[in-house]
């Protein structure tokens, strides 16, 4: 059987369309793996030069893997700057950022979606509004605000304007909207009131999505330079990506401690990477749902 | 008969009643009660800030010593501030580098990432320096730029070609900081431009493949006309990120060589801050805000006669 199929196969070059057809996959997927392996090295080219010693990484020509490897760099990290601070206050502030974020977000939304009141619509569409605004504009009075109330240097000036997250609203009025409204319509016969459905209904079914709006909240405090760096003026409260920052525009500094530098920078990207490895969905929806419309 | 006549204008009073938002006065006081903690923020910390900025942008103003009214005295200076100009010019060149760039590169990736095994490890991948903070990319990236030991230099040196000093020369530093953006926002867009990918109906292909139609005919005359709302996004969100782009040339190169990285926010943050004038910096911020009230009309009123929502 298999003999008689050879014999009858012929053997020809194949034409330029079914070349083009087999190949066309062949260099899709080589373009998608080129780009996969240019968005990693520079992450592994950090992750390994860490466990260098600083001549070892200025050597040249460059040499990918440490010729010995030296973890020291990660103790050096915290003798050169307070970085176990830098660590906490980014903790801290990350997490009222968020949990105050949450709790705003979604009373508003949770209004927005069930209530009926008066001026409902309007004050949505205001609000939706205010995501127009360059924040550049209002950043020069809301600093001048913050230190008005005394509150330059201090946890709540850094996480409280943070709170605000307007895309949050949305996306929370949304998924309360496909809740079945029976649901609430049972626990008011039942004789609960609004603060109590909201909080006790509501909100537990509720946790896919504040879970994506936590997310968001709580990368974009973790990452942000721009309200530390006005706001902190202290070393003391500088949060992990000031403290770096800084560190990286002393010159003479980088020079010397190059491994130290990129063992933090490593240390301080590590959570937000690692929770991204688990809850990968959460964050590609968060982030897709407010890149659309 | 009545019954029904009955029952027909019933229908009729409920649902002109529903058109009518019954509203009780419990469900007012709870409703305001709800949203009265974002109304207090978006006052304190948008509003407010919004009125007062305007206000500063006509004054001479310092938090310590300084407040005169000037007029437009502060939007006539910054017409012959020669760097204002340059951190503008410089932006314009950013973006006519990252909005094509970007746009070609993240839809070639998405096309192509679209069907091929593997693809939701690729994603994953691509997306990770959108989750990194951009002070921690700057910084791994001032490395890879070094002349000497550096990554882009040490891999050019595999195919034979001597790489020039990338942040340190004011020919090169603008394009690499463009590039660093550009490799940082790939993953972001192309997860937005594989959403609006898989919403195009597979049906249009087969009827192309029917008719005839090669794979790049059908690029031509089906995904991109059916991608048109989502790059006409892509391109609005790129052209109001150019203002507002300030981490990465703070980090990278602070600006310089000679200001040929100076970007218009980092250059507001600099007279705000470091030179506490921040009545000009207002204006600055005027002039910013203006900008992208432009583009984001532009966009609205441009998109209902450009772009193909034809699905």
């Amino acid at each position: 059987m298999t003999a008689e199929r050879f014999a009858n196969t012929q053997y020809r070059l194949p034409t330029l369309a079914e070349a083009r057809r087999q190949l066309f996959p062949v260099l899709k997927f080589a373009l998608v793996v080129a780009g996969g392996i240019g968005t990693a090295l520079p992450f592994v080219w950090m992750v390994l030069s860490s466990f260098k010693t600083n001549a070892d990484i200025g050597r040249i020509p460059m040499h990918w893997f440490p010729a010995e490897w030296v973890p020291q760099n990660y103790a050096k990290v915290f003798e050169i700057m307070p970085f176990a601070r830098f660590y906490l206050n980014s903790i801290i502030v990350g997490v009222l950022t968020t949990c105050g974020a949450l709790l705003i977000c979604s009373m508003a939304a949770y209004a927005f979606a069930r209530i009926r009141f008066i001026g409902r619509d309007i004050m949505f569409m205001l609000i939706l509004t205010t995501i127009m605004i360059p924040w550049w504009v209002t950043l020069i009075p809301a600093y001048l605000v913050i230190r008005q109330l005394g509150w330059l240097n201090t946890y709540q000036g850094l996480s409280v304007p943070g709170m605000l997250n307007i895309m949050g609203i949305f996306l929370l009025r949304q998924f309360f909207r496909t809740i079945p409204p029976d649901i609430e319509d049972a626990a008011f016969v039942d004789g609960a009131n609004r603060l109590q459905i909201y909080a006790r209904i509501v909100l537990p079914m509720a946790k896919p999505a504040l879970l994506t709006v936590g997310l968001m909240t709580l990368m974009g405090s973790w990452n942000s330079l721009v309200w530390p760096l006005v706001i902190s003026q202290h070393e003391s409260m500088r949060t992990l990506p000031l403290g770096l920052a800084v560190l990286a525009n002393l010159a003479g500094w980088v020079r010397h401690e190059t491994g130290a530098l990129l063992a933090a920078t490593f240390l301080s990207i590590l959570p937000i990477v690692v929770i991204y490895m688990f809850l990968q969905q959460y964050f590609i929806r968060g982030l897709a749902l407010s890149g659309l419309k | 008969m009545a019954s029904t006549a009955a029952k027909g204008g019933g229908g009729l009073v409920a649902r002109v009643r529903s058109r009518i938002p019954v509203t009780t006065r419990r469900d007012n006081i709870a409703g305001w009660l709800f949203i009265s903690p974002v109304l207090l923020w978006i006052l304190v910390f948008t509003a407010y800030p919004l009125i007062s900025s305007l206000y500063l942008s006509f004054r001479e103003w310092d938090p310590l010593f300084t407040d005169k009214y000037v007029g437009l005295a502060n939007y006539a200076e910054l017409m012959e501030d020669k760097i204002f100009l340059m951190a503008y010019r410089n932006a314009l060149v950013y973006a006519a580098i990252t909005i094509p760039l970007g746009l070609v590169w993240g839809m070639s990736v998405a096309l192509a990432v679209q069907h091929i095994r593997g693809r939701a490890f690729f994603r994953a991948l691509y997306f990770l320096p959108t989750v990194t903070s951009s002070v921690a990319i700057a910084i791994v990236w001032s490395f890879a730029y070094n002349q000497d030991y550096g990554l882009v230099n040490s891999l050019l040196r595999y195919v034979n070609v001597d790489g020039p000093n990338w942040l340190g020369h004011t020919q090169w530093a603008l394009i690499s900081i463009s590039l660093v953006v550009v490799w940082a926002g790939t993953g972001f867009w192309m997860i937005v431009f594989l959403a609006g990918l898989l919403d195009i109906p597979p049906e249009y292909y087969d009827a192309a493949k029917v008719d005839g139609a090669t794979g790049w005919q059908s690029l031509w005359r089906i995904t991109l006309p059916l991608m048109s709302p989502t790059i006409f996004y892509y391109i609005t969100n790129a052209l109001i990120t150019v203002w507002v782009q300030f981490e990465i040339p703070f980090v990278m190169t602070g600006g310089g060589p000679a200001n040929a990285t100076l970007m218009p926010a980092l250059h507001l943050y600099r007279e705000a801050w470091d030179r506490l004038k921040m009545g000009y910096a207002s204006a600055m911020a005027w002039v910013m805000a203006l900008i992208i009230f432009i583009i984001t009309a532009l966009h609205f009123s441009l998109s209902r006669r450009w772009v193909n929502y034809d699905r």
